[in-house]
């Protein structure tokens, strides 16, 4: 049986005093180091937050917080008499074999650094990467965290970014927005260019320069088909695109200018002829029938 | 009848109205509760002709409203122009044409901006707005450049009784070709925001700004020195450059969108 008497036990042979002054030292590092190292981490994303943007500020705190971090743990292995080299060696050994063993996370964290260097996107650009569009909300290590829209947070592993097509929608400060407008075929073109214009002139969205062009895009089955190609700077792009449409439609409304719906043209097999038409009796005579 | 100064400051009391009308900006300030309440819309240019004497005042519910609350409630609103907060891209109807070597000296009208102010213990902003609506365009290519205030103007090249309304600031540009090459422009980027606002004879001005082309490849340089027109001597100054930076710089002035 175990037998251990914790009052009659020899402490000094464990708390000899230089082991004390090991774990007081140790104490020191970790009151002082830790609540440092936080302060210095606040201190430098606030810093280049304000001073760059936001994406540095994040950048920024990590440095700080990863190399802080690691200058703590050698600091405190230091005082308790580890010695560093056969540390990193045994965690080469160790590095390697969880590499192995969780490639799929090595992989993500090698991602995340080709994310950082090559900057497809920053902290609260706009970004659509497959269906989902959102603000950026982090650019961690393993992961990029995104708010959509509905707000919800979405985690999308760093791997998978570096595989897909990701679209930054506010990289560019200067943004358009394509509106397609359909007329009826009777109207005339010129007078709809005109109206379209004026429409684009009046919004207060858009933008005079890059000018709205206005191009004629197709016959359509029952309608001809128009874009109007207006710009917005990015952060008004979606406010452009709520208001261009119902400002087209007003004003159309306005000018008794035709929005068509579509129509399906009966021919009876010669296209100018009319469709004859038989009237026929059939009904009352069978209607008389049935009453005798 | 001499047309009063729109500019007056206005005085607020408890249950006060009072309607005004500043270029095309129309504003209604309302005292109540102690809270101040601005209305204000753009009247169309046919209504600003006529001076606002045929029009009815519109009503309450047409109006755009702002208020603000007060522990201590005011005494006076003062009303300021000032010049818009963005470059302005003066876009003249007919392009122009300068030779290397030469210049040209030109007039330019741009509505003025209303700064509604607190006199209290130190001034306070509440609100600006333009005194005619300002539509925005961007002035760089794609990748980069700024917003800027789009205008359309004549741009005159002789100084004429052209300041006679009370709501549009006369700009003083003299244009140098100082390049190999024969400038032609239609538009250009007038950095209006580091002008100081002066009162001459009952108009609104602003100091002179030399721009200096040195090319198509090269950006301008503009120099704004604070000094009023030969013609302006003694003018009175209303207010001070938005952006008090250099006073002399280099910018891209000529360049259209690419």
């Amino acid at each position: 049986m175990f037998d251990f008497n914790f009052f009659n036990f020899d402490w000094s042979q464990i708390a000899t005093p230089e082991r004390v002054a090991a774990l007081v030292k140790v104490g020191v590092i970790l009151l002082i180091g830790l609540p440092l190292l936080f302060l210095l981490r606040k201190w430098a994303r606030t810093f280049f937050t304000k001073k760059y943007a936001p994406h540095y500020g994040m950048l920024s705190g990590k440095i700080v917080f990863y190399l802080g971090f690691t200058m703590i743990v050698v600091m405190v292995m230091q005082q308790l008499g580890f010695s560093l080299a056969p540390l990193l060696g045994a965690a080469g050994i160790v590095g390697v074999a969880l590499g192995f063993a969780s490639q799929t996370s090595v992989s993500n964290v090698i991602s995340g650094l080709f994310l950082i260097a090559e900057q497809p996107f920053k902290v609260d650009d706009i970004i659509s990467i497959g269906n989902t569009s959102g603000v950026v909300l982090s650019i961690d290590v393993l992961s990029v965290k995104l708010r959509t829209f509905d707000n919800r947070m979405v985690r999308i592993p760093n791997e998978s970014i570096i595989k897909t097509e990701v679209i930054n929608n506010t990289r560019f400060p200067i943004r358009r927005f394509n509106a397609s407008v359909s007329v009826a075929y009777k109207e005339d073109i010129g007078r709809i260019r005109d109206v379209l214009k004026e429409v684009a002139e009046q919004n207060e969205h858009c933008l005079r320069e890059p000018e709205p062009i206005i191009l004629f895009d197709k016959f359509g089955t029952s309608s001809i088909d128009l874009l109007l190609l207006v710009w917005a700077p990015r952060e008004e792009w979606l406010d452009l695109k709520n208001s261009i449409l119902e400002e087209v439609k007003a004003k159309f409304d306005e000018e008794g200018i035709e929005i068509p719906f579509p129509h399906v043209s009966l021919y009876s097999g010669q296209a100018t002829s009319p469709i004859p038409i038989r009237l026929s009796d059939e009904s009352n005579s069978l209607a008389n029938a049935q009453k005798d | 009848m001499a047309e009063e100064n729109p500019w007056r400051a206005v005085n607020l009391e408890e249950g006060m109205e009072m309607d005004r009308q500043i270029g095309l900006l129309f504003f209604r300030v309302e005292m109540e509760y102690g809270e101040l309440w601005i209305g204000y819309r753009y009247v169309e240019e046919e209504e600003a002709s006529t001076g606002g004497a045929n029009v009815s005042a519109p009503a309450d519910d047409d109006l755009e409203w702002v208020r603000w609350s007060f522990s201590n409630p005011p005494e006076k609103l003062e009303l300021q122009p000032y010049l818009p907060d963005k470059p302005m891209v003066v876009h003249s109807e007919y392009s122009q044409h300068i030779l290397p070597g030469d210049e040209a000296r030109i007039f330019i009208g741009i509505p003025a901006t209303v700064r509604f102010n607190l006199q209290r213990k130190k001034e306070q902003h509440l609100l600006e707005l333009s005194s005619e609506p300002l539509s925005r365009t961007w002035f760089g290519d794609r990748l980069e450049g700024e917003l800027c205030y789009w205008w359309s103007t004549r741009a005159r090249r002789y100084m004429p009784e052209m300041n006679k309304t009370q709501h549009r600031i006369g700009c003083p540009v003299t244009i140098k070709n100082s390049s190999d090459e024969e400038l032609n422009f239609e538009k250009f980027s007038h950095r209006v925001t580091r002008l100081h606002i002066y009162r001459y004879n009952g108009g609104l001005w602003t100091d002179e700004t030399q721009i200096s082309y040195l090319g198509e490849e090269d950006m301008s340089e503009v120099i704004a020195r604070g000094r009023l027109p030969k013609e302006l001597q003694g003018a009175e100054k209303v207010t001070s450059p938005r952006d008090d930076a250099q006073r002399s710089f280099i910018s891209r002035t000529f360049l259209g969108l690419v």
